[in-house]
Formats: structure tokens, sequence, C-alpha cells
């Protein structure tokens, strides 16, 4: 369907909801067309949602986790091993192991890891942050997706910590638990034999 | 991997063709321009999920149609059914199912179909540039060996990266250089390791067939070139990061990484000579078959499977007794599949006892032909 077809006021919300990542145009216009044809109450409570969101949530001055403080929850807790940062890509992965219950140090969002062919140097992650944390901790645990530029950005800042004698640490690659060796990919297991314990 | 039955629908000139094959050699004969090398590109392009005569995939699909689609019902060696189906369409790109299962990640899928080409284009492969040699080596492996595909697939991300950054001027700070030479090394040592023990095999392979082919005598040998010059397994991290730190200013200024895999090649040598300036044509040609049956041997013994063997129009060009010599190598291999414009070679080969189906091929039309 041609483009112009569509009011102006139906084109824009395409377009916005179209910026969103995953989403290509025909999923935006389907999405603008459920919430053409919907209540009225729910659209105005989808749009107070995003309005509250960006109102209340804000990223922690210290880690850059989500937070609805200038400082959040983690980084206040005076609780927690504040000589241990774990490093990590998003606030995503910062759930994920705060679930696991066994971390019990502090978190540093990185916003991202550093790949030129999508224009994200160095620069453009809060490293200097992390650098500007890093005097009173022992050790720094590096928990970044193990994707070609995660490993690299996990490279790139082991070479930069090295000057502060921290201790520095990354996560083990294995076989996940409850899994059978024959559903396991080559490539896991060949990382996991790399990588064997001794008993 | 024995093919049973390929449906093709608008793909190259054909608009909608099922094939039954059979076991053992299966010939497509024809004149030129009817589409017997189609079938074989089909073939290729499900077993790899990439053409060879071309890069871009939408000159695959019929004219001013929307979508191509191929199928290959598939019997394993242990007689299970796989069924392959691998459709383009032009507004939602690639899309590969296996026994219905929609597959994501292709590199999880290669090797699946295994297979080899064997066409005129090859002597490329001997007589140009290194690009051909180290592309050889790339997809024999990548189908025998799926984490050499993902050192491969990561390695040549970790190159753009750092090409990338040399080229941003100020961007290249140290630091951010070496991690993405640290991934290019810890990749690129597999890969350069992989691939020379596979040069080891295959050379002790191509000397057999080479002999067998050509019944002369001649030393033929393969030899793995580093651009790394690294002597001995242990110093190679060290002078592979070595190596990247002397280069780094003239990389900088060339705004390319000189040394590493992606920069290697195969010497191929004849009684002590390289074959790329002294081979005579005939020598060239011999040498390159014997170059795919050692792929097709190698193979067969890392996958423990017979991959399909695919030769595009190559008889012609051949003398009868290396065509006698070479057929009687096929006899003791599975699933083969022949173009030609002559489908009488075989009455060159006077004690042929092999299964043999013969097909024609007309205007985008195949029909099985009984031919005595």
């Amino acid at each position: 369907m041609p483009t112009e077809l569509y009011p102006s006021a139906l084109e824009e919300l395409i377009e916005e909801l179209g910026r969103l990542p995953g989403i290509g145009r025909k999923t935006a216009a389907r999405l603008a067309f459920y919430i053409l044809n919907s209540d009225q109450n729910e659209a105005l409570a989808l749009a107070e949602a995003i309005i509250q969101l960006k109102k209340k949530i804000q990223f922690c001055s210290i880690c850059f986790n989500i937070s609805e403080q200038e400082i959040c929850g983690i980084c206040r807790d005076l609780e927690r091993n504040r000589k241990q940062i774990c490093v990590i890509e998003d606030p995503g992965s910062l759930i994920m192991i705060e679930k696991t219950n066994e971390y019990q140090g502090l978190y540093h969002v990185l916003g991202g890891v550093i790949s030129p062919l999508d224009g994200i140097g160095a620069e453009n992650l809060h490293i200097n942050e992390l650098i500007g944390r890093i005097k009173n901790v022992e050790e720094v645990i590096l928990a970044l997706n193990p994707s070609t530029e995660g490993e690299a950005t996990s490279i790139y800042l082991s070479k930069i910590l090295k000057p502060f004698e921290v201790k520095i640490t990354r996560l083990a690659r294995g076989i996940p638990l409850g899994s059978h060796l024959e559903f396991v990919d080559e490539l896991t297991l060949s990382k996991a034999l790399k990588s064997r314990l001794e008993l | 991997m024995v093919l049973k039955k390929l449906k093709l629908v608008n793909f190259r000139n054909y608009v909608d063709e099922e094939i039954v094959f059979n076991h053992g050699i299966n010939i497509l004969f024809g004149q030129n321009g009817q589409g017997k090398t189609n079938i074989l590109e089909s073939l290729y392009y499900l077993g790899l999920t990439k053409s060879f005569r071309t890069n871009n995939d939408q000159n695959l699909i019929l004219n001013n149609a929307p979508f191509f689609r191929i199928e290959g019902e598939f019997s394993t060696d242990v007689k299970r059914k796989v069924v392959v189906s691998l459709a383009l369409s032009l507004s939602e790109g690639k899309r590969l199912k296996v026994n219905q299962q929609k597959i994501l990640k292709f590199s999880d899928y290669i090797g699946t179909v295994p297979l080899v080409l064997l066409a005129p284009s090859d002597l490329d492969i001997s007589q140009g540039g290194p690009h051909r040699r180290r592309q050889f080596l790339d997809i024999m492996l990548s189908q025998s060996s799926r984490l050499y595909l993902h050192h491969l697939l990561q390695y040549r991300r970790s190159l753009k990266q750092r090409n990338l950054l040399l080229q941003a001027e100020g961007m290249s700070d140290p630091p951010a250089l070496e991690a993405w030479e640290e991934a290019l090394i810890q990749h690129g040592i597999v890969l350069i390791e992989k691939r020379e023990e596979a040069v080891r095999q295959i050379d002790e392979m191509v000397k057999t067939y080479y002999g067998r082919l050509s019944g002369k005598t001649d030393k033929v040998k393969i030899v793995y070139q580093s651009s790394l010059n690294i002597n001995g397994p242990d110093s190679r991290p060290e002078g592979y990061r070595q190596a990247m730190t002397r280069n780094r200013e003239k990389d900088r200024q060339l705004q390319t990484t000189r040394v590493g895999p992606h920069r290697d090649d195969m010497l191929f040598l004849i009684n002590g000579k390289p074959l790329r300036w002294m081979g005579s044509q005939g020598e060239h040609k011999t040498f390159i078959i014997a170059l795919r049956m050692a792929e097709y041997q190698y193979l067969q013994t890392v996958r423990e499977s017979l991959p399909l063997l695919l030769f595009d129009d190559i008889f012609g060009e051949l003398d009868g007794s290396r065509i006698g010599n070479m057929i009687e190598s096929l006899s003791r291999i599975g699933q083969v599949f022949i173009t030609t414009t002559s489908p009488d070679f075989f009455g060159k080969v006077e004690n042929w006892q092999g299964e043999t189906s013969f097909y024609e091929i007309v205007n985008g039309k195949v029909s099985a032909r009984e031919l005595v």
C-alpha cells in the first residue's frame, strides 16, 4: 500500500513504532491499526505508561542501572560487597544475575559493547565511569555476552584496567545444567572441554 | 547422503519441476543453455545456501517471479529421510527448513548436505590468485566442522571491525586495536591450524589421485603458506601478536590488515616446481580433478557421510584415458551428478558397470531417458 494512503496521524504512529528494535514497517502498521481499533482507555493507558516510564525511570548515576532515584537500590545497599564490581552490557543481564542470588557485589552497566561496524567506540560506553570507580575495588568480573563484540570488549577492558592492579575475571563457559551432552552444540562443548576443571 | 527427489519452483529457467534421482551416477545431458548447470547450482545452493555462479541471489529467481524455492528429499546413509527446503522471496528474504523445522542460523546447517563440485572455473584455483585457494579450504572445512565455520565467521567479523578502526582517524587508539587483534589471534590461530592439518591430509590424497588419473609418476605436493611465518605451535600466539604490533603503523597507513589467515595461500608443486607458473593445461586439469576427489574423500572421512559429487561439464575437455581413470575412481563413491552435452562418453569406458541414469534437459524440462 503506498504511504500517502494513510492519514498523517496514523502514518506518524507507524513511523514512530517502526523505530523500535525488531519492528519493521509491516509490523509497525499492524500495531498501529491495533491501537487505532482498541478502546480509548486502553490506548491512553499505553501512552501514559510510556510517559510515566520516561518520567520516573532514570539511570543510576554510579552504575547506570535503571532506577527510580538518582542512585539505584543496589548502589545504596550498604550490605553489599563494595570490593567487587560485575560489568555487564545492559540492565537485563543485571536482573538475570540478581535472580541467581549468588552475587553480593556491585554492578556497572556499560550500555553496550564496542563495535566500530555499528559506530560504537569505547567513548560511547560508560568505561571512564568504570575507571573512576576502580580505586577501592579488589575484583572486576566481566560478564559480557560471548559474542565477537562482547569478547573484544572484555579484552579491551582487561587491557585498560591492567594498570590499576585489580583482579580481573570473567564468567566461565560451559554446559547448561540439567542438559544432556548429546544436545549441547559442538561449540559450547569444545569450550567447556578447554576450560575443564580438576576434581 | 542420497538425493531422492528434487523440486524446483521459479529457480533460474525452471518453473515447476520435480525430478526423481537414483543412486550411482546421474547424467544430465542436453544442448547448451537448456538448464543443465542450473540443476547443479540448485543442489549446491541447497548444501551451502549460496550459488557458485553469482553473488546476487536475486539472479536465481525466474524472470518476474516473486520467489524461488528448492526442495530436496534426501536419504541419509542410515536410511533416514531428510527434507531440506530453501526459499528466497523478494519480500521475506531467505528461509531454510529442515524437516519442516525453520533453521534460523544457517551456520548450524552447513554440512548437513555435504557436497563437492567440480566446474570448469575451478582452473582458477591452480592458475589464479590466492583467493580461490583459501575459498577452497574454507568451504571444505566449513562443511566438515561447525567449529571451523564459527571461528571463520568470528574472524571475518573481527577483521572488519579492526579495518574499520584503522580507517577511522583518531578512533584507533592502541587498546581498541589490540582488543580486535586479540580476537583475530584467537580465531585466526584455529583457522591456520585446521587448514594446515587439512592440507597435510589432502596432500596425501591428491598424490594418490593424481597418479591414478595421469598414469604418470609425477610428484605433486601441496604446502600451506601462512602470511605470518611463525615456527612451532608454542610460539604461535606470541609470534602472531608481535606481527600485529609490528604491522600496526603500516596497517594504519594502508587502512587494512595485512597478515593473517585471510592473506594465506596454498602452494601447489609438481616435481618441485610451482604448478601455477610451470604447469601445462593438462597438468592443471588433472591436478584440479585430483584436488576435488581429495576434498570428497576428506569430507567423507571426517563426516562419516557420503557427500554428493557434482561435475559440471568437464568431460568434454578430457581425453579418453583420463575419463576412464576417473570413472574407475568414481565407481567407488556414492551419488554423482554429471552435466554433459553428449551422453555417450561412457561408451569410451568399456567395463563400466555402475548404476547409471540418464536425464535429458530441454528448455527447463527434465525427462528421464533409457539409453542402451
